[in-house]
């Protein structure tokens, strides 16, 4: 049953690589429809662990998250593709594949989606990690799909960075199978979690450092951070909201995946260290490094920094509920905000800020959408965000990290002024008058569903999702 | 001297062969045989129908995949078929010389790590230096095809250590890692091969448009 959840993209993805546009579009939809309601159907059944792959609480909670952006961006995406034909689009698989580039984006979209699912649902460490480098490998043809020089360059980038640091997690890896091989363990992370007393801490240590690096440069810890702004500004609208949304979740699971184990081994607070300082080198960067930004799209890159960065604050302060809570919301915040960006760039063809002028008589719909997106970036409530950064901070106080607190306190100052007046300038009514632009269902609709998941999330947080926020924590947090 | 001892050696003067020079032939040469001699390791470690099929795979991955790819993409570069030096590395980092002397540096240094792990096995040596040597490439060298080589180098260290750790892990994970970078592989060679297309140079030093210094007011 949760095999046929990685299969079914994959097999749908090698069948759009050899169809039509058109085709490549409804299977894509489809896919998408099939892969949420199998996802639903799961939440429900609770099926048992498998030999290879097995949905836990917080597997299941990464997995929804990721199904229903991969959802809301398939419609998107299709949109997009429809008035984007006539730019400049070709493959850097073109050699191979020909020449019709849209059939081999959404072949890669779907490959993404199969990659994801299995990093979510992976239950042996060597598997989640073998996922975890499919998904960049995945993703690297899907950033340069317009093949500008900027794009190469960031895709480039991004393969080398992510692919060097993940093979760091792979170091990780077999030092662990070779403390879980001294002891006859298998290398599936409950089994491991369960037997880590008798885990060899020397070798565990060195296992959690190697993953840390090598997960957290995915995960786009600073100063890791660095293959993270270019990718994410450089791609797609959609692309970027998957990447921020998604995949940084994913490698956040597999961090806390090495964490559980460790915990559970006795090593909570040398975890605990390295979850504070690197998640606070995170925020502190990716604050300064907001200040006077030109670029939208790159600042919101460098906010998915600072957000990652509060989660892993979150872990180490031993709150992993709100550092759940935390990822949950910035997914959909992020990826209702990508999506948006991209609706601003196709109509000003600019991704600087000074260069849009009157949004909210030009583009009422997403103005509208921009600012309320925005609003709950920045912390503001009643949306999600609010409650979870007030928890983080409860969570940094009461374990005793005062200091840690008012730092992060004042950098989320700093990231309030930084987001908040450059959007203020670009809400500003027009001065001349002009009329609005054409604002089709499919631009809008998606971002709109995110941020209502967002809101829902500030009013009120559904028992059931509590429920599973509760066990995903007890599984991840090693407490 | 048994065979595994000479396979070890064979992968550390591979090592300090790509270290010690420039032409990017020699050093596309040079990855392909420390591949080749990895795949062997993997063989002659144990004897079994599946070892036998990754070993295949990993020698063809990497002493036949990795080397056409990124020689196809050399020889097709605009920039190569104008002035024959832009088959050398454009000026590195740190210069050849100096690169030796880091080189005897490393592998001093991975002796002295396996010695502390164990007992000084001579595959735990070679190792540790081939994983050094692969970050120390990515770092000092400033071309795209480096890079890629480097990749694999610290890619071959990686699995070179498994090799001298562990005591053998699934065969799916197995299959889906030698699947992996046999893909890192593909894409890479394709994008170096996009990227000296499309800027007439596969120089990553160049290759900064996209930086923060730019994007302030």
């Amino acid at each position: 049953m949760i095999s046929l959840l990685v299969i079914v993209p994959f097999a749908c993805g090698l069948a759009a690589l050899f169809s039509s546009t058109a085709v490549a579009r409804l299977i894509l939809r489809g896919t998408a429809i099939a892969h949420l309601a199998l996802v639903a159907a799961l939440c429900v059944l609770r099926p048992a662990p498998g030999a290879w792959l097995e949905l836990d609480a917080a597997g299941l909670l990464f997995l929804a998250v990721t199904s229903i952006l991969f959802c809301s961006a398939a419609f998107y995406v299709c949109a997009y593709l429809d008035i984007s034909a006539n730019r400049r689009e070709a493959h850097i698989l073109a050699p191979v594949f020909g020449t019709e580039p849209q059939p081999v984006f959404i072949a890669f979209l779907l490959f993404f989606l199969a990659s994801m699912t299995l990093a979510c649902s992976a239950r042996h460490l060597g598997l989640l990690w073998v996922a975890l480098e499919a998904t960049t490998l995945a993703t690297v043809p899907l950033i340069c799909f317009h093949r500008t020089p900027g794009s190469l360059e960031a895709a480039w980038k991004y393969l080398m960075l992510c692919s060097v640091g993940i093979a760091l997690a792979l170091l990780g890896t077999f030092f662990l199978a070779e403390a879980a091989g001294k002891v006859g363990l298998p290398m599936l992370f409950d089994t491991l979690r369960d037997g880590a007393q008798k885990l060899d801490p020397l070798w565990l240590k060195a296992a959690f450092a190697a993953a840390f690096v090598g997960y957290g440069t995915k995960m786009g810890l600073a100063p890791m951070h660095t293959w993270l702004p270019d990718a994410h500004s450089e791609s797609p609208a959609a692309v970027s909201a998957l990447l921020s949304g998604a995949l940084l979740n994913c490698a956040f699971l597999a961090l806390l995946r090495v964490h559980a184990v460790c915990c559970a081994a006795g090593l909570a607070v040398f975890c605990a260290h390295a979850f504070l300082v690197f998640g606070f080198i995170s925020v502190g960067v990716a604050a300064a490094l907001m200040l006077r930004r030109r670029d939208y799209k790159r600042l919101l890159a460098y906010s998915s920094v600072e957000n990652m960065g509060l989660a892993a604050l979150g872990v180490g302060a031993g709150a992993p509920y709100a550092a759940l809570l935390q990822a949950l919301n910035h997914s959909f915040t992020k990826a209702a905000l990508f999506m948006l960006s991209g609706n601003m760039l196709r109509r000003y063809k600019s991704r600087n800020f000074s260069d849009i002028k009157g949004l909210p008589s030009v583009l009422p719909k997403t103005a509208f959408l921009w600012a309320a997106g925005i609003t709950a970036l920045v912390g503001l409530p009643p949306f999600g965000i609010f409650f979870s950064k007030l928890l983080l901070l409860k969570a940094l106080l009461a374990s005793g990290h005062f200091y840690v607190c008012a730092l992060v306190l004042f950098a989320l100052a700093v990231v309030f002024a930084a987001v908040s007046s450059p959007v203020m300038e670009m809400l500003r009514p027009a001065q001349e008058e002009t009329g609005p632009a054409v604002e089709r269902r499919s631009f809008i609709l998606p971002p709109l569903i995110l941020l209502c998941f967002v809101l829902l999330l500030g009013v009120c947080i559904p028992n059931a999702l509590d429920a599973l926020l509760k066990s995903a924590a007890l599984a991840v947090g090693g407490q | 001297m048994d065979f595994m001892e000479l396979l070890s050696i064979i992968v550390m003067l591979c090592c300090v062969m790509l270290c010690a020079t420039g032409r990017l032939k020699s050093l596309i040469r040079a990855a392909a045989t420390q591949g080749a001699a990895l795949g062997l390791l993997a063989f002659s470690k144990s004897f079994s129908v599946e070892t036998c099929a990754l070993a295949a795979a990993t020698i063809l991955v990497k002493a036949v995949v990795f080397p056409y790819l990124l020689n196809r993409a050399l020889e097709h570069s605009p920039a190569a078929q104008e002035n024959a030096s832009a088959l050398n590395e454009p000026k590195p980092y740190v210069g050849y010389n100096l690169s030796l002397a880091v080189c005897a540096l490393m592998l001093g240094l991975a002796a002295w790590l396996s010695a502390r792990l164990s007992s000084g096995d001579l595959l735990l040596t070679a190792a540790f230096f081939t994983i050094l040597t692969g970050f120390f490439l990515l770092v000092s060298r400033k071309s795209a095809y480096m890079q890629a080589i480097g990749y694999l180098v610290l890619e071959g260290g990686i699995y070179l250590c498994a090799m001298g750790l562990r005591q053998a892990s699934p065969l799916l994970v197995e299959l889906g890692l030698m699947l992996d970078v046999l893909m890192a592989v593909f894409i890479m060679g394709l994008m170096i091969y996009q990227i000296s297309n499309e800027f007439d140079h596969a120089d990553i030093a160049r290759l900064s448009n996209l930086s923060d210094a730019e994007d302030y007011d």
